[in-house]
């Protein structure tokens, strides 16, 4: 009875298909949920014009877990292949906007399908979240003390800054050079990739000259090779010049634009030095820091950098200086609106149990909030924390949105995920369900299932009305 | 069980005890223990029941069994008979030196230095046998068992007992070390398979030599060009050891060619340094295969070993080296699933950051894992409290039962020694300990212990 689990690339199409029936039934905006209905009609828009194109974006190469019809090729001692689905009140693809009343089907981890109206293999694991929103799984650029240091190897499945991350709705952190998952309980599927990334140091005069010297090196080679492969075409004798390795390599990768540079620059003087050497050499790069960049944001974007920032992060101004400088809210807002693709990070990359609107990872989604409030829009912060850091980590084709053939990594929010009251109920890594609300001991407690049912109209927490006590039914509007 | 339940046995026995006592006026060799109840561990717990030992060994268990007059007597109408128990691990009396890295070759029993007060205080404690292991990470080395008899040192020990013991509670350095230790067995498997292979070409070239002398050696060349750059695509250090091989095939040969026909030479393998010599016979799943205890710290460490190790079919002993706080409980459905067998200290461990109160023995025996206990005091003087700390756990909710089988059979079994020890059964090694109490009350005593039917505490009161 089960029906032919769709090919991925036919998947994309049929999913397509079904996500605009899925699209049929809008949901009237009214009250709370005004907001992500009028995404929805966004997202259709969107969606439409991007329908056509969705395939040839899509990387070719098929992924082992989303060929199926492959694997059956094989024979039957295959094992079984893992089914997982949500049904999602509200699914935030990220790419595609909004989707109302649909559900999410996975096979081993990846997803299969995205409709309305699928047929579930049996034996599919189903989480019912259809009064909750369904985001892609939030994705942290930079991390500390959530993985091991050699992740493969030592990171600590059951560790409390692992399953406080995932309560945060955090489903991959970038670790050092890798990419990890946070796959609670299992090391399957651990480790997505390792950073392309080559670290520039620009800290002082001194490491300034020594990447200048490197990148004048490694284009010194690069004109070698050229004029040595004229002279061949002409038909003279010449000599390839001899390839830089170690170092040389990778400033030779960042000059081909096979890789990307990762950097440190705050102030507008560093921002300026990096994206005039980017601008001079050809090499596009990830800013880490970027606190006065909005002082500088069209020639960043112009540079084709990419910023990695803390909305929250303070820098006095420099009362000396006639130019604009120090913090300013709208940092990330002016970045974006000169098309700088962000990924948004608290102060503290780790995990803190020291207040519950700490600046750390552990409310990676109210940083956002932060960007939104400093006139960033919505969708352009959840992408700064889901898509964002995804591309810059080089990880986009497998994370970062809720498409078929990506990896099904959610989170599942009972309102809007960038609404500071928003605790994420489930957190699902590669098809498994991996943090759920009712079991941790820390969040438990809070707006419990257990004791409020499913019912999620409930009346505000903050400010209390007079007299109202949390555990009650809805107050009635 | 033979001699309690069957009449003739019994009477069998009886002639054999008259015959021998007709002798001897005393029977110095025969010992019967009569006690208000005898835990078999293996069998059924008699009440009351008879245990007869002849040189050291167990002869008959049974309710009701005759036996000659003269044979020495214990009777102990209200005491408690079980066999000795047994310290799957500890590190009493040995040198404070740890290892790092892979050092399977060694054994604790190099650095043992047993003081004659604790062997004492052991054997007023009960205890059977105790399994020393070496310190430190990695692979440090096999564990060494000895019985606190008394005597030398040598006499004390058993040899072939024990186990590998293997670290993994420090990662990501244990995981590594072990992945190396496998894939250096593994590649010395190859080296002596390849090594083989050549010296079987090599003489079949010899015998085509002896037949047809042209054919043979063209044939031979052949074979032998073939096989070379095969060698070579394998694997990086084959390169070295091949251009080895042809220089031994050439030497070889220029000798046979020299002196004519000789005798057939038997195949040398080549070398396995002996720290990978457990691992190459753990792969080959041979039967001087090490038995191995893997030390886990937290749960992640069997998510790490099952990561890195599962495909190897190793089916290791566990022992958890957990604390107060301690989130083994992930570990356990993984470990019951498997059956396996898990030595840990017999505590009520605490979820991480909480206050929430763990059976861990319970949990892993209603899982289906083996429960054997680790004393949680490494100390003569805490040796003494282990039963009753056992006891603490049964008071939460163990049953008796698996607590008696995981002080005295499941470590005997991790040891090889479960046909020695650890039961009350026929053939097995008298080591006895009577109480007079159940051992998980609180108040109860060791009265006297029996070591190869030899009363060995307490020691001026001989009978």
């Amino acid at each position: 009875m089960r029906p032919t689990p769709p090919r991925r690339r036919v998947g994309a199409a049929l999913g397509a298909a079904r996500l605009l029936e899925a699209a049929g039934p809008l949901h009237a905006p009214s009250g709370a949920h005004a907001r992500a209905a009028g995404l929805c009609v966004l997202a259709l828009g969107v969606f439409v014009a991007g329908a056509a194109s969705a395939q040839s974006s899509r990387p070719a190469g098929p992924r082992p877990s989303g060929a199926p019809s492959e694997k059956a090729a094989k024979g039957e001692e295959e094992k079984a292949p893992r089914w997982f689905a949500v049904h999602a009140g509200w699914a935030h693809t990220v790419t595609q906007g909004v989707l109302r009343e649909v559900t999410i089907l996975a096979r081993d981890g990846a997803i299969a399908a995205i409709g309305s109206d699928l047929d579930l293999p049996e034996g599919t694991e189903v989480l019912d979240a259809r009064r909750y929103h369904v985001y892609p799984g939030l994705v942290a650029f930079d991390s500390a003390g959530i993985v091991g240091t050699s992740p493969e190897d030592s990171t600590d499945v059951y560790g409390l800054n692992l399953s406080l991350a995932l309560s945060a709705g955090i489903t991959t952190v970038g670790a050092g050079g890798t990419v990890c998952k946070l796959t609670y309980g299992t090391l399957e599927g651990h480790v997505l990739g390792r950073s392309n990334l080559v670290r520039l140091d620009l800290s002082s005069s001194a490491s300034r000259k020594r990447v200048r010297e490197a990148l004048e090196g490694a284009r010194a080679y690069l004109r070698r090779l050229r004029a040595a492969e004229r002279a061949k075409a002409r038909g003279e004798k010449a000599q390839a010049p001899k390839a830089p390795r170690g170092k040389g390599a990778s400033y030779l990768a960042l000059l081909r634009g096979e890789r990307r540079a990762f950097l440190r620059a705050s102030t507008q003087r560093e921002l300026r030095f990096a994206a005039e050497l980017a601008l001079r050499y050809g090499f596009s790069a990830v800013v880490d820091g970027a606190v006065e960049g909005w002082t500088v944001a069209p020639l960043l974007g112009r540079a084709g950098f990419a910023a990695v920032l803390s909305p929250r992060a303070r820098r006095r101004p420099d009362e000396r200086s006639n130019r604009p400088s120090g913090w300013s809210i709208e940092n990330a807002a002016r970045l974006h609106a000169a098309g700088v693709p962000l990924a948004l990070l608290p102060r503290s990359r780790g995990i803190g149990t020291g207040g519950l609107a700490g600046r750390d990872l552990f409310t990676l989604a109210l940083e956002a909030a932060f960007a939104v409030r400093g006139g960033l829009p919505e969708e352009a912060a959840l992408e700064a924390i889901t898509l964002g850091p995804a591309r810059m980590l080089g990880v986009a084709d497998q994370i970062g949105s809720l498409e078929v053939g990506k990896d099904c990594d959610l989170v599942v929010v009972p309102r809007d995920l960038l609404h500071y009251e928003s605790l994420p109920e489930w957190t699902v890594v590669n098809g498994r369900v991996a943090y759920d609300k009712e079991r941790d001991t820390l969040l438990r407690a809070v707006r419990s299932r257990a004791l409020n049912g499913e019912n999620l109209d409930l009346p505000p927490l903050w400010p209390r009305p007079p007299g109202s006590s949390t555990q009650e039914g809805p107050a009635g509007e | 069980m033979g001699w309690g339940t069957d009449p003739r046995v019994a009477l069998v026995a009886f002639a054999v005890c008259a015959a021998a006592g007709a002798r001897a006026q005393e029977d110095d060799g025969l010992l019967v223990i009569k006690a208000g109840t005898v835990i078999t561990v293996s069998g059924e717990e008699l009440r009351p029941g008879v245990v007869v030992v002849r040189d050291g060994r167990i002869e008959a268990v049974g309710a009701k069994i005759e036996v000659p007059p003269r044979a020495r007597r214990v009777e102990a109408p209200r005491g408690v008979l079980m066999p000795a128990w047994i310290v799957p691990r500890s590190r009493l009396g040995l040198a404070p030196y740890t290892r790092t890295g892979n050092a399977a070759h060694r054994s604790a029993a190099d650095e043992w230095f047993p003081r004659p007060d604790a062997l004492r205080r052991l054997r007023a404690a009960g205890v059977g046998a105790v399994a020393l292991v070496p310190a430190g990470s990695g692979v440090p080395g096999s564990a060494a068992v000895f019985r606190p008899r008394g005597g030398a040192r040598e006499d004390m020990l058993l040899p072939g007992a024990g186990y590998l013991r293997i670290s993994f509670a420090a990662l990501p350095g244990d995981k590594r070390t072990l992945r190396a230790a496998f894939r250096a067995a593994e590649q010395a498997i190859e080296r002596e398979e390849k090594a083989r292979k050549a010296f079987e070409a090599k003489r079949a070239k010899e015998k085509d030599k002896t037949g047809d002398k042209g054919k043979g050696d063209a044939k031979g060349r052949k074979g032998s060009e073939k096989k070379e750059p095969g060698g070579a695509k394998g694997k990086k250090d084959p390169a070295g050891k091949g251009t080895k091989g042809s220089e031994g095939k050439k030497g070889s040969e220029g000798k046979a060619a020299a002196k004519g026909k000789k005798a057939e030479a038997r195949f040398v393998p080549p070398p396995i340094p002996p720290n990978l010599r457990p691992f190459v016979e753990l792969l080959r799943s041979s039967k001087h295969a090490p038995r191995l205890v893997v030390e886990i710290a937290r749960a992640r460490d069997l998510v790490h070993f099952d990561d890195g190790f599962a495909s190897r079919k190793l089916r290791p002993c566990f022992f958890f080296r957990g604390g107060e706080e301690s989130d083994l409980f992930h570990a356990v459905p993984a470990l019951g699933a498997r059956g396996a067998t898990v030595l840990l200290a017999p505590r009520i461990s605490y979820e991480p950051y909480t206050r929430t109160r763990r059976n861990l023995a319970a949990e892993l025996d209603r899982a289906g894992a083996r429960v054997g206990f680790v004393p949680l005091d490494d100390t003569a003087e805490g040796f003494a409290k282990h039963l009753f700390a056992v006891g603490q756990l049964v008071r939460e909710g163990l049953p008796r039962e698996v607590a008696l089988r995981g002080v005295t059979l499941v470590p005997a079994r991790v040891l090889g020694l479960d046909e020695e020890l650890g039961s009350l059964a026929k053939g097995r090694r008298a080591d006895l300990l009577l109480l007079d109490g159940d051992p998980f009350a609180p108040g109860a005593h060791v009265r006297a212990v029996f070591c190869d039917g030899e009363q060995v505490w307490p020691e001026e009161k001989r009978q």
